[in-house]
């Protein structure tokens, strides 16, 4: 997986005001911490950011960043982006320096691929219950999702972490964590004969509730 | 319909919906949501009836969330009743909704029939909502 090249600026100001301030002039106001440096504030060029996220579209990644007048740059995995919720604008970002040359454990988003006929009838859904996987690689190799193939399974079949095969590295989650199980969709069955009384009335009032 | 099994206090105060909903605004168990633009007050009518709008559309397929719960009770005074004489009785129940927050969610239908479900389930909401998908999809 390639970097991400991300220039930054130095940020002095902090607080409310001087955060507005710096939004207003097109940057975003971020941080930068981690491998045991100081914790450092930074602004990023509003624009690029936002294209680099939109073009990664929730792959992992990542960022080089260069500074004017320094000479070697970090590089850092995104750890958060803060947003407006409805605008959805990006109000500010923390960056996680890391090492280079040591396994970094960072959370992979995991990608359902290959076409299931079960899905494809409607007779099953995909229930994702893991979006992401934790998984312990050096940097330059960080994959940028991990691919499940769903065309094999059948119906209520699962996969578990156990069952991801990471394509470099090694996964740190539990190896039996659900990932993904294929549903069956719940099937209408008409009431055939209602029983006399109390029974009937209650199989009727169940169903009706099944219906909705 | 949805109500709290039981409160502390029967009655409480209107209060004011200042602000936007920064908890409950991204989408946490679906792929599709709908996702409130506008404050207000959504009973368990609305609710209700959003549900089912949404998965009669769906036709049993796959699955929907609800994100909000109607914990605010909302009293009225009987008609033609002369003013004071303390505060009315609890009628219905409402959720207060601020504006980014995810109402519903959905998954295990494509985009085309989860667009076409939460519209029809918008329809049935008293504020401008719209359809947000997880993000990077």
């Amino acid at each position: 997986m390639g970097l991400v090249n991300l220039t930054v600026h130095p940020r002095s100001t902090t607080g409310k005001n001087a955060n507005r301030r710096t939004r207003a002039a097109g940057r975003i106001p971020a941080v930068l911490y981690g491998h045991g440096r100081a914790t450092e504030t930074i602004e990023l060029e509003q624009q690029a950011f936002g294209a680099a996220l939109a073009r990664l579209a929730g792959r992992s990644a990542i960022f080089a960043l260069e500074q004017e007048g320094v000479a070697e740059g970090h590089i850092a995995l995104l750890r958060e982006v803060q947003r407006n919720p409805v605008t959805d604008r990006i109000l500010h970002v923390d960056l996680l320096e890391i090492p280079r040359g040591k396994p970094v454990t960072v959370a992979v988003s995991v990608h359902v691929t290959g076409s299931n006929a079960a899905v494809k009838t409607g007779e099953a859904s995909v229930a994702l219950s893991l979006d992401s996987i934790q998984l312990s690689c050096l940097p330059r190799d960080l994959p940028e999702q991990l691919e499940i193939d769903i065309s094999e399974l059948g119906i209520n079949d699962k996969i578990f972490v156990r069952d991801v095969k990471a394509p470099v590295g090694e996964i740190v989650d539990d190896p039996d964590l659900l990932v993904l199980n294929i549903k069956a969709a719940a099937i209408f069955v008409e009431e055939v004969a209602p029983a006399e009384g109390e029974a009937g009335a209650e199989a009727a009032a169940d169903e009706d509730k099944d219906e909705d | 319909m949805l109500m709290p099994k039981r409160t502390k206090f029967r009655k409480m105060f209107k209060g004011r919906r200042t602000g936007l909903a920064w908890r409950g605004s991204t989408i946490a168990f679906g792929d599709y949501g709908l996702q409130a633009l506008d404050n207000g007050w959504i009973t368990s009518r609305q609710i209700e009836a959003t549900r089912i709008a949404i998965t009669r559309h769906m036709k049993r397929v796959g699955q929907v969330w609800i994100r909000v719960f109607p914990d605010k009770p909302i009293t009225l005074k009987p008609a033609e009743t002369r003013m004071g004489k303390g505060k009315g009785n609890p009628e219905y129940w409402v959720a207060v909704v601020k504006p980014g927050r995810i109402l519903f969610e959905i998954n295990g239908v494509d985009h085309a029939l989860a667009k076409k479900a939460l519209g029809l389930g918008a329809s049935k909401l008293p504020f401008k909502t719209r359809i947000v998908s997880r993000q990077g999809e």
